[in-house]
């Protein structure tokens, strides 16, 4: 079967633009200066945090590997440090949706989540009765149901209710667990990895200015990035924050929270946001979005307006006290995670209705949310 | 007495109205000053960050004739066969369907989903058109199923048949009156977690045949299983019997894969029809809409910003053109028609999908879907 990534792409721009009679939907930002957001982003924002997810998987890994050899309180609670390290992590990339993290369903199988009710339980449970060795097997867990591997199944092997020590010390059956965990924890250092490994080869094409995974052209890959954190910001409003909350405290859903046993429900939303700020304003001396805005007045607004509704946003969030679950269950807290999701929203409207124009980029709605 | 679409049903004799009657009773409706007919049908969102949605007429040019503001985002609309009546769908996971009048674009009474059921966005009339049949998820249960509705009875809920599959999403009648074809996308949501895909690790896509007077299967396509991580959701429906069909890739791996082909019930496995590698490099894993005028099969890609027409017997690639964010294609009276997020209406050569003709309405971000009436 013929590559999508490898092959073909270096010839794609010359045969599509040959192919077709070209005309394109934007006015044209310069093609130098969207390479230079590119490569600069790629630098200073993707591969920092991707090089960070991978170190903090490894670490995690690492750290199983001692605690299933010889399980003790104080193992398990250093294990379930590193994985909340993983989950910070995680949480800081899952922004950067295009690329690597669409290969091979790795973020699904990173972190598997909404939930599929009851399937994830049903299949880990499964798993620990069956005991087969050869799920424990270098590459194993990779070919299993996205369901039982990650952050998914490594939550509910360390965090689950009246989880201890114990459960991972005496019969096989415990002994599986810590294996299973360590397995678990190398298949998604081997995802992270992979992960940060495509943005690295990312690198030379964009500067290049090449056809990617990302886009066609320099323009394409702009317009598919900004358009992919449109749709995390969707993510972080629609299924993180408005499912739990319901239509009021009554209807509210507590079981539906992201990262519901190890309590990173708010945290994750506060580091989304965060990361999509420096994707939009920069980081690191590196270029957001931001540095693609005219250098005039409108583009000197924008930025601020940007900055001030993304503070905004970020502040209510990270002042919610509790984790969602309990949040939203709760009169008073339910109000004020309503009153995050507002400013949330705002801060969207932000992107599409004062950056998007700025920046020449016509967003249409069928590529943010196929069906 | 007021003049409404019972009066005149009432004035023209009622009863079945074929289409020479429709025509004139749309010229009834131009004359008194309903602004001509739709001769398509399509959902938009008002440009703007906080945009209005609703189901709009165009004419054959494609001057926009009336708008119908809708509860939400609609997705596919259906003409009903012999009244001057369509059906808006709301996209999915969605909990309403609403008709219209194709004369003036008012609106019906919306019709809500039961409790445990969501519409994925499509929806189909009998041919005599007294029962609409609705593509739904079974909650619960986690299967699909074809809500059937009264068309006669202000859109009464009958009861419901089972797709024989996951996840459907376009359904269609093929050409014989009894028979449903359902594309099953094979992914599993719930109302819970919105639009999130829950089972992409394991979906299971399918092309189902069901006989709508009993929910029986006739035949049920899968694709071979190197390309089980393709959905295909949308289809059309060819002369020759066949089923022309667009997939989505949801569990991207790298490879370059097949995004359109054909599948007859009782027939061999589904064809899948080749192009040429860049244009599935830029067709990005992913077909929005698919028509056909019969003989040609037409799918959008509105990711990748084109449009590539098929010959549906032989599966020949016979020519793309380049439509950013285009979704929305029907055949029309001359090659095809596609609309797009950007707001543009654009008639395509069904020989070789040249552009031959362009509108702009930029108040106007077209959704998925365009219709024919």
């Amino acid at each position: 079967m013929r590559r999508r990534v490898l092959l073909g792409l270096m010839s794609a721009a010359a045969a599509v633009a040959a192919l077709l009679p070209s005309r394109s939907a934007r006015a044209a930002r310069e093609a130098s200066r969207d390479t230079a957001f590119l490569v600069g982003m790629t630098r200073t924002h993707a591969l920092p945090r991707f090089e960070a997810f991978a170190t903090a998987a490894t670490a995690y890994a690492e750290r199983l590997d001692r605690f299933a050899a010889s399980p003790d309180a104080a193992g398990l609670e250093e294990s379930r440090a590193a994985h909340r390290a993983v989950t910070d992590a995680w949480a800081s990339v899952q922004h950067l949706r295009p690329g690597p993290l669409t290969m091979d369903l790795r973020a699904d199988r990173i972190s598997f989540w909404p939930e599929r009710p009851g399937v994830v339980q049903r299949q880990i449970a499964q798993i620990l009765r069956d005991r087969n060795p050869k799920l424990l097997e270098p590459g194993a867990l990779a070919r299993q149901s996205a369901a039982v591997q990650g952050l998914t199944v490594l939550e509910r092997l360390l965090f689950d209710e009246n989880v201890t020590a114990d459960a991972f010390t005496g019969d096989d059956a415990k002994r599986f667990r810590g294996a299973l965990a360590v397995a678990a924890a190398r298949n998604l250092a081997a995802m992270a990895a992979d992960s940060r490994d495509g943005w690295k080869a990312l690198e030379g094409p964009l500067a290049a200015g090449e056809p990617t995974i990302l886009g066609p052209t320099p323009a394409e890959a702009v317009n598919t990035l900004f358009a992919s954190a449109i749709t995390a910001m969707q993510i972080v409003v629609d299924q993180k924050l408005m499912a739990p909350l319901g239509t009021g405290v009554t209807e509210a859903k507590p079981a539906v929270v992201e990262a519901l046993r190890s309590g990173r429900s708010v945290r994750n939303i506060v580091l989304n946001l965060e990361a999509m700020r420096a994707l939009m304003l920069g980081e690191a001396d590196g270029p957001g979005f931001a540095s693609l805005l005219p250098a005039n007045a409108d583009g000197a607004t924008a930025r601020q307006a940007l900055d001030e509704s993304f503070a905004a946003a970020i502040g209510a969030a990270a002042a919610i006290p509790a984790p969602l679950n309990v949040a939203v269950a709760d009169p008073a807290l339910h109000k004020k995670a309503d009153g995050a999701l507002r400013l949330i929203k705002a801060a969207r409207v932000e992107m599409l209705g004062t950056l998007a124009p700025l920046l020449e980029i016509t967003l249409g709605f069928n590529e943010l949310d196929g069906d | 007495m007021t003049l409404n679409r019972r009066n005149i049903m009432g004035l023209l004799g009622g009863g079945a109205l074929g289409s020479g009657l429709l025509d004139a009773f749309s010229g009834l409706a131009r004359a008194l000053g309903a602004g001509g007919k739709p001769v398509y049908l399509n959902a938009y969102a008002t440009a703007g960050a906080t945009p209005d949605f609703g189901v709009a007429g165009l004419g054959e040019a494609g001057a926009v004739l009336f708008t119908t503001p809708t509860p939400g985002r609609a997705h596919a609309i259906e003409p009903h066969p012999t009244r001057a009546e369509a059906v808006a769908f709301a996209r999915r996971p969605g909990r309403w369907f609403m008709p219209l009048s194709l004369t003036d674009g008012a609106p019906g009474a919306v019709v809500k989903a039961p409790d445990d059921r969501r519409f994925t966005g499509h929806g189909v009339f009998s041919a005599d058109g007294a029962l609409l049949y609705v593509a739904e998820d079974d909650v619960p249960n986690e299967v699909g199923a074809i809500g059937v509705y009264d068309a006669n009875d202000g859109y009464r809920r009958l009861g419901a048949l089972p797709t024989h599959g996951l996840g459907p999403h376009e359904l269609l009648l093929m050409a014989d009156g009894a028979v449903l074809a359902v594309a099953n996308g094979g992914v599993i949501t719930h109302p819970d977690t919105g639009r999130a895909k829950l089972n992409l690790d394991e979906m299971d896509s399918s092309l189902t045949y069901v006989e709508a007077a009993t929910g029986r299967l006739i035949d049920k396509a899968r694709l071979p299983a190197e390309h089980s991580n393709l959905g295909m959701r949308h289809i059309a429906l060819l002369d020759d019997g066949a089923i022309a069909f667009g997939v989505q890739d949801e569990r991207p791996n790298g490879e370059l894969q097949p995004l359109t082909g054909t599948h007859k019930p009782g027939g061999p496995a589904p064809r899948l029809f080749d192009a040429p590698e860049d244009l599935l490099i830029t067709l990005d894993g992913y077909i929005g809409s698919v028509a056909s005028d019969g003989k040609v099969l037409a799918a959008s890609s509105p990711k990748g910003g084109l449009i590539a027409l098929w010959d549906g017997a032989s599966g020949d690639w016979l020519g793309s053109t380049k439509l950013p964010d285009g979704c929305g294609l029907a055949a029309g009276r001359e090659g095809f028609v596609a609309t797009s997020g950007l707001g543009v209406i654009e008639t395509l050569s069904a020989r070789d999908a040249a552009a031959a003709a362009e509108r702009r309405t930029p108040a106007y971000r077209w959704d998925n879907h365009l219709t024919r009436v």
